[in-house]
């Protein structure tokens, strides 16, 4: 599903990342590991096209993520982040319709699709909350939610549990194995919990000095 | 927070893919669309509604222009078709006499005399309400006049020329002297008003991209998460440009409405009095209304345009 060969980027002349290659395979979830400033975001950022100057080839899906127009790759990979990205005037429904509204999809089948969402990340009830109403751990789903109302093929995950509390940032971890389980979302999730991740059966990537080792 | 229920479809355990058919359509994004330019403006109100006032102002002026400029085409065009000259006679020339001379000439058509008996019964008529200024022409020497009817309109000019050259007249008048008065005070009028309308008109531009841009700072976040989600850059700048051309009509549509105002009050009731002057057909001013509207969203299309160019390069 995801494939970078080679991939190097500096900045200012500096290397973030140094010949980076490595592969995700279709429903695999990924974890991606490194120290501050490792390079961990840098590569995700390649792979949700808000870098686009660097070397080396991106495929995702089988396609090169350069020949694919920006709205289309990031139609394929929805991304949630550590700051969640909610809108703040926007309730918790319309936060996740955005989703669907922006692309042109139907009143009625986002309404479905969201409160479907909304009932599975466990905020059934809470459609009509703003987001500062709600706790950091329901923010994140939120998020979820609204990065899969398009039904991606890939969910890339920066940071997702880095501004909660363990127990939240568990049920946040969990429920994006559930996630990649039932839907067979391919994910790739930067994170820094050691602990947390270890119940897990996936592969964990790490990145160290620019360079990706499993 | 727990999470209290997560329905899973009846499925078997093993990954499986779900069905990611997503159906969209334009018509869905339109509608959308048009629903957030309607909420971004409502969020920059008091932006919208500076920009709003500037653009009916200058719309406005513009529309009257138009309008002054057509009538003073028609009075000018209406003086242009005059073929009568009048010339003022020596008081030691003979009127009659001169007057028998120009009637044989080959390019007139007819002559009058106006005594001075005919040009005080004149103003008598015109001072009615006034008589204390009737009464200090009376004692005035007005010298006789000849009124002189043309054949050819194209040739007064010529004719007056030769008559001034003439001896026994003193004065030569003809409506095309006035045209040609009229003719440059309309443009030192139109020059001085075009430059006026163009300061006006680039302030409006300007305040059009000066709201844009405070709705950008404003909906940073709102676009960037939009284009994360997916959405065509040129969808999202499209809003904008949308919002831009909502604002121009609001304003260009309170301008037509009050170049019609100007036009009703003004040009109509002028035409009604003179309708052998004024000539400004239904069809012009529908064109003209319909000018101001069109010029209206252009102007905030291309405000709009400039202040959203860098956008993209953010998103």
């Amino acid at each position: 599903m995801i494939q970078m060969k080679h991939v190097e980027k500096s900045y200012r002349g500096i290397p973030v990342l140094k010949d980076v290659s490595f592969s995700v395979d279709p429903g695999e979830l990924v974890f991606l590991k490194g120290s501050s400033g490792s390079g961990k975001s840098t590569l995700l950022k390649i792979l949700y096209r808000d870098i686009e100057d660097y070397g080396g080839e991106v495929r995702l899906n089988g396609q090169a993520l350069r020949s694919l127009p920006r709205y289309e790759s990031r139609r394929i990979t929805a991304t949630i982040f550590q700051s969640f990205e909610l809108l703040d005037r926007k309730t918790v429904y319309e936060n996740v319709a955005l989703a669907g509204e922006v692309i042109g999809r139907s009143e009625r089948e986002i309404r479905q699709e969201t409160m479907s969402l909304l009932e599975r990340v466990g905020l059934a009830g809470k459609e009509d909350r703003f987001p500062h109403e709600l706790s950091g751990g329901e923010q994140q789903r939120v998020a979820i939610a609204r990065a899969l109302l398009n039904k991606p093929l890939v969910l890339l995950a920066d940071e997702p549990t880095g501004n909660l509390d363990p127990d939240n940032a568990g049920m946040i971890l969990e429920l994006l194995r559930q996630f990649n389980e039932t839907d067979g979302i391919t994910m790739l999730i930067v994170t820094h919990a050691e602990e947390l991740t270890r119940k897990f059966e996936a592969r964990t990537l790490y990145v160290r000095g620019g360079r990706v080792e499993a | 927070m727990k999470i209290t229920k997560v329905v899973t479809p009846d499925t078997p355990p093993a990954r499986r893919t779900a069905d990611r058919s997503v159906t969209t359509s334009s018509g869905h994004l339109i509608r959308y669309y048009l629903r957030d330019a309607q909420e971004g403006i409502r969020r920059n109100a008091g932006a919208a509604l500076a920009t709003i006032l500037l653009i009916f102002i200058s719309l406005t002026i513009t529309g009257a222009m138009v309008l002054l400029k057509t009538g003073v085409d028609d009075v000018i065009g209406f003086l242009n078709d005059q073929v009568k000259i009048k010339v003022f006679v020596d008081r030691q020339a003979d009127t009659e006499q001169v007057a028998e001379i120009l009637a044989g000439a080959s390019f007139v058509r007819h002559v009058k005399i106006e005594t001075r008996e005919d040009a005080l019964a004149k103003l008598q008529g015109l001072f009615r309400d006034m008589p204390h200024l009737f009464e200090s022409f009376r004692d005035s020497r007005f010298p006789d006049a000849i009124l002189i009817e043309l054949e050819d309109q194209s040739q007064v000019e010529t004719v007056a020329r030769e008559l001034a050259a003439t001896r026994g007249i003193t004065d030569v008048f003809y409506a095309q002297e006035f045209a040609a008065q009229v003719l440059r005070w309309s443009q030192l009028i139109s020059t001085y008003g075009a430059i006026v309308l163009l300061i006006f008109l680039l302030a409006s531009v300007l305040t059009v991209g000066i709201a844009m841009n405070l709705s950008l700072y404003q909906r940073q976040k709102d676009i960037r998460v939009k284009l994360l989600l997916g959405a065509r850059e040129s969808h999202v700048r499209g809003q904008f440009l949308l919002e831009g051309v909502i604002i121009g009509f609001i304003g260009s549509l309170l301008a037509a409405f009050a170049v019609y105002l100007i036009y009703y009050y003004a040009l109509y009731q002028l035409q009604l009095r003179f309708s052998a002057v004024f000539d400004f057909s239904a069809l012009s001013l529908n064109l003209t209304l319909l000018g101001v509207i069109l010029f209206g969203m252009l102007i905030g299309l291309i405000g709009t345009y400039l202040s959203t160019r860098k956008m993209m390069k953010h998103g």
